[in-house]
């Protein structure tokens, strides 16, 4: 035994290693085997699929009871689960996939032109370029095509052909889009080649056509709720996505990398996408991927059954920079300790020791949850997974409560009416293997199947399919004496979703702005960013919906009409003689807001010394753009980038009785109906001038004048209803008495020709 | 659909009125005798200018949002609102007002068997011809469901389905009753040339009278 133990180890691999390969092995096999059909494919039973299975680390080893290394959840799940599949579903695909760049160095000395393809997907270009060393427009599309053909990046699943004249690039699977941007650049490449070129006069004009409308992942569709990047200090609140919604910012406008969005905003999302991207390539020195590890699509977040799943300690640990670990954290098998963040910057994994360093992320496992199986050699674990996924693993993130000063209190409120009626998030929000989530707002898709899982397609089903008229139980809507252009005109949730409007916008938390249900709310402030609901506004289809309204507020530098954003850590560093700082272990909530003069003062700093030509640093909040004057005072103007940003509220919805319009026309129509005339102040983190009340009608673009007019109108519609009928009636018996005169007369005789004697 | 109906039903009044002023209007004597006498009161002229004034608002509004092909909407729909209720209350007067005088009578027969477009030759007619009196009739007629499909709608009464209904009724009585009164106005103006003075004087001349309404002459003579 010693010596098989002895030669084993030198040859690199203890007995411990090769023993839980085995077992991991024939774990994975026996698990396939007992699987079969595969789980990804629908084998029929709609039993729920117990999840007793082995845990699988990183180094792909079993792990074990009394391990200390965290398991990963990809490839514990990817047991039998196409893992990779899920990675373009909708909460993962913000982000396209690894961008990748491809180039045939030009060797030799001869002129070359560098042939690009630019493949755009959403607000992300990524470029397939091909270096010919000959200007053969032909060759250029074959480099090209083999280019694409062999990229790994997000066309992958891309067939490309070229004709010599032009390049096409179609997707292999049905429904799979891809945007393609040709364009042939002629690189001026070392100056021997551009002198040569130029002495030969051979100036290449080439032009690589385009191509195809398409993108691999879904488009980015109706505006949801961005990011929300806060800070006190500079009286930040910006909006982030990577998404190219209108008035929301990329992270890569502040220079944000992907590991610090994921740090910062990972709490609230199942992991995956920007936490799993370009973790080898990025390198500024703001990521921290070598001891973090990538924060993995966490199924658990979703898929667990289980209120032994604790996200809040999944936050904990992504705040903390602990994403490989974050998983374990949660889960009901496991305690983590250690900080990734509390590590020395330069510091290295392999030179970091969990025996001494604390802030060393390290694993305790709850043994009692590891069962032993025999049959497999190795310990399993019970997940609660479920494809039935109760509201409250979608509440962690998805949820929102008011918070001003007189808002009746979470217990008094009443649940979403399809809740209390038995569905629950997924029976309409589903998705298939590929977690394309149907995100139920109308024109989102073609297939009946899934168009109907609308308001109006279950419950109307017209216009859609018919034959899924009252899906789910729906009841279809009596809207007796609604004229029919409100429907035109109204969202379905412009009526029946949110709280009952007030007078003004309420101030208002969500989960994922205000780290909702997050334990000590780690990274969240819990003020910022003020938000503010519902907002009538237009929707992206032109419809009036109740939305989530945010004043914007950043510091940007504008170059004509350009505005970009500027990274609050820039601008404290800037102005960290003028403005506020927070104290040590300072609660977020104290830490103060700047004042206006601190504003002043570091957008002076800021300004200081600049050309007339270069950007000008302003700060943009509650609706206006600020800069300075002569007298270094701020001045507000109203600017396109100062505009409100707005998602809309599908839930909760009301019940009929307590929709807008159940009490008659005035629900809307008088001239203090909240759907029109209910204001939203402009919230500003920094109190520069008093919030203005903004109608909703202003917001929505419509006239006040108009809609003032139309809602006094109102007051005669009783009048007009009652002098209608009463002509009606009248002219009914006018008619009446003249056809029963003429009937008389028919059954005698005519009335007399002569004129009449009376 | 809707509006290729407008634009047909519009057409093919132009085209019968075109036909018959070639025909006929244009042969038809213009009476330019000093002796007149009064056809219309003033309250049958305020009647009948009220009808007409928020009939041309309904017929613009109305029409030119469905020639649009957007839903009726903005200060569009507020005049077009607001002119409802006078028209309404005008029809109901127009009713109550000419109804007496356009009963059929036996001599109406004779227009109404022949063919009442073409005739040049004098017809008996008391105040109003049969002609007249059938676009009288059916304008009533047409009140009605035009009326009660807008006003109806207000109710809590029908739902989606019966809304879309009740609109669709709308339509097409209003396009239905648009075609009428065309033809009406028409008539009355380039198809008999001397009658538009009684929307605003109320007075026709005696020849006119002698030749257009001789019983109605003949009645007011006596």
């Amino acid at each position: 035994m010693h010596t098989t133990s002895h030669s084993c180890s030198a040859a690199g691999l203890s007995f411990q290693g090769i023993a839980a390969k085995v077992a991991v092995a024939v774990c994975a096999a026996a698990t396939f085997a007992l699987a079969q059909p595969n789980p990804d494919h629908p084998h029929g039973s709609r039993a729920p699929a117990v999840h007793r299975i082995p845990l699988v680390s990183y180094q792909k080893t079993a792990v074990k009871g009394d391990a200390n290394v965290p398991f990963s959840v990809e490839y514990t799940c990817m047991q039998c689960h196409g893992v990779h599949k899920m990675r373009s579903g909708w909460h993962f695909n913000a982000i396209p996939a690894q961008k990748q760049a491809y180039r045939v160095e030009p060797s030799g000395t001869k002129q070359y032109a560098r042939f690009t393809l630019a493949l755009t997907l959403g607000d992300q270009t990524a470029e397939v370029s091909y270096t010919a060393q000959e200007q053969s427009l032909k060759a250029a599309v074959k480099g090209l095509v083999a280019a694409v053909q062999a990229g790994q990046g997000p066309w992958q699943q891309v067939v490309a052909t070229g004709d010599g004249e032009k390049v096409t690039v179609t997707a292999k699977e049905p429904g799979v889009e891809f945007k393609l941007v040709g364009k042939a650049d002629i690189q001026a490449p070392t100056s021997a080649a551009a002198t040569q070129a130029a002495a030969s006069g051979k100036k290449p004009n080439l032009d690589v056509k385009a191509v195809s409308d398409a993108r691999p992942y879904p488009p980015s569709g109706r505006p949801g709720e961005p990011w929300v990047l806060a800070d006190r200090i500079t009286g930040t609140q910006l909006p982030l996505s990577y998404r190219p919604w209108k008035g929301v910012y990329s992270p890569r406008d502040i220079k944000m990398t992907n590991w610090r969005f994921a740090q910062r905003f990972g709490r609230q999302f199942p992991g995956g996408g920007v936490g799993t991207m370009d973790a080898e390539k990025e390198t500024e020195p703001d990521q921290r991927w070598e001891l973090s590890g990538k924060l993995e699509i966490h199924c658990q977040a979703c898929h667990s059954g289980s209120f032994k799943e604790n996200m809040s300690h999944w936050a904990l640990n992504v705040d903390r920079g602990n994403f490989k670990w974050a998983a374990v954290a949660s889960s009901p098998f496991g305690v983590v300790q250690g900080n990734v963040l509390a590590l020395p910057e330069m510091a290295l994994p392999e030179e970091l020791d969990p025996a001494t360093n604390k802030d060393v992320p390290r694993v305790y496992y709850n043994k009692t949850q590891f069962v032993s199986n025999p049959n497999l050699s190795t310990e399993e674990v019970y997940f609660h997974a479920t494809n039935r996924m109760p509201a409250e693993r979608c509440y962690f993130c998805h949820g929102s409560h008011d918070v001003a000063e007189d808002a009746a209190p979470i217990w008094k409120h009443d649940r979403d009416v399809h809740m209390t009626s038995g569905l629950s998030c997924a029976d309409c929000h589903r998705n298939g293997l590929d977690h394309n989530m149907v995100r139920g707002y109308e024109g989102e898709s073609d297939d009946a199947a899934l168009a109907t899982l609308t308001c109006r397609g279950c419950h109307y089903g017209e216009g859609i399919s018919k034959a899924m008229q009252g899906r789910l139980g729906a009841p279809y809507p009596a809207h007796k004496g609604l004229p029919t252009v409100h429907l035109e005109k109204i969202a379905c949730t412009g009526c029946h979703s949110g709280p009952m409007p007030a007078a003004q916008a309420q101030l208002v938390q969500t989960a994922r702005a205000h780290a909702l249900g997050v334990h000590e709310k780690h990274g969240a402030d819990p003020v910022l960013p003020l938000i503010s609901s519902p907002a009538f506004l237009k929707g992206h289809d032109g419809k009036i919906a109740p939305h989530y309204v945010m004043y914007p507020a950043f510091w940007a530098r504008v170059e004509g009409d350009k505005v970009t954003p500027i990274n609050p850590a820039e601008v404290a560093a800037a102005g960290k003689e003028f403005l506020p700082f927070a104290k040590p272990k300072q609660k977020l909530q104290d830490v103060p807001m700047p004042t206006s003069e601190q504003i002043a003062k570091t957008m002076a700093a800021m300004n200081e010394g600049r050309k007339a030509e270069a950007p000008e640093v302003v700060y943009i909040a509650g609706g206006k753009l600020y800069r300075l004057d002569e007298k270094k005072a701020l001045v507000g103007v109203v600017h396109e980038a100062a505009k409100p940003v707005s998602w809309p509220m599908g839930h909760d919805v009301r019940p009929v009785g307590r929709a807008l319009g159940a009490g008659g026309c005035s629900d809307c129509h008088t001239t203090t109906a909240a759907i029109f005339f209910s204001t939203v102040p402009t919230l500003s983190p920094v109190k520069i001038e008093e919030p203005r009340q903004v109608p909703m009608y202003e917001l929505q673009g419509a006239d006040g004048t108009y809609w003032s007019l139309f809602a006094q109108s109102f007051v005669f519609r009783p009048m007009l209803k009652t002098v209608a009928l009463a002509c009606s009636g009248i002219i009914a018996l006018v008619l009446l008495a003249f056809v029963v005169k003429a009937v008389a007369a028919l059954c005698g005789k005519f009335a007399p020709s002569a004129p009449r004697k009376d | 659909m809707y509006r290729i109906l407008i634009i047909v039903g519009i057409l093919a009044v132009a085209a019968v009125a075109g036909i018959h002023l070639l025909t006929v209007g244009l042969r038809r004597p213009r009476f330019q005798d000093a002796k007149t006498v009064t056809r219309f009161g003033l309250w049958q002229r305020a009647v009948h200018a009220l009808l007409a004034a928020t009939f041309l608002v309904l017929f613009l509004t109305g029409f030119g949002s469905a020639l649009s092909g957007k839903p009726m909407h903005g200060y569009v729909l507020m005049l077009h609102a607001t002119c409802a209720p006078p028209f309404i209350i005008a029809l109901m007067a127009m009713a109550l007002t000419w109804a007496h005088d356009c009963r059929y009578q036996q001599h109406d027969l004779t227009l109404l068997q022949a063919c009442p477009l073409c005739r040049t030759e004098p017809v008996q007619a008391g105040k109003f011809n049969a002609v007249q009196k059938t676009f009288f009739w059916l304008s009533c007629l047409l009140a009605l469901p035009v009326i009660l499909s807008s006003v109806l709608s207000m109710f809590p009464l029908a739902g989606t389905a019966g809304q879309h209904l009740l609109l669709d009724i709308h339509k097409f009585t209003t396009l239905l009753m648009t075609v009428t009164v065309l033809g009406h106005a028409y008539f009355q103006t380039l198809g008999r040339p001397g009658t538009w003075q009684v929307m605003t004087s109320g007075k026709v001349s005696s020849q006119w009278a002698d030749k257009y309404a001789p019983l109605w002459r003949q009645k007011e003579g006596a």
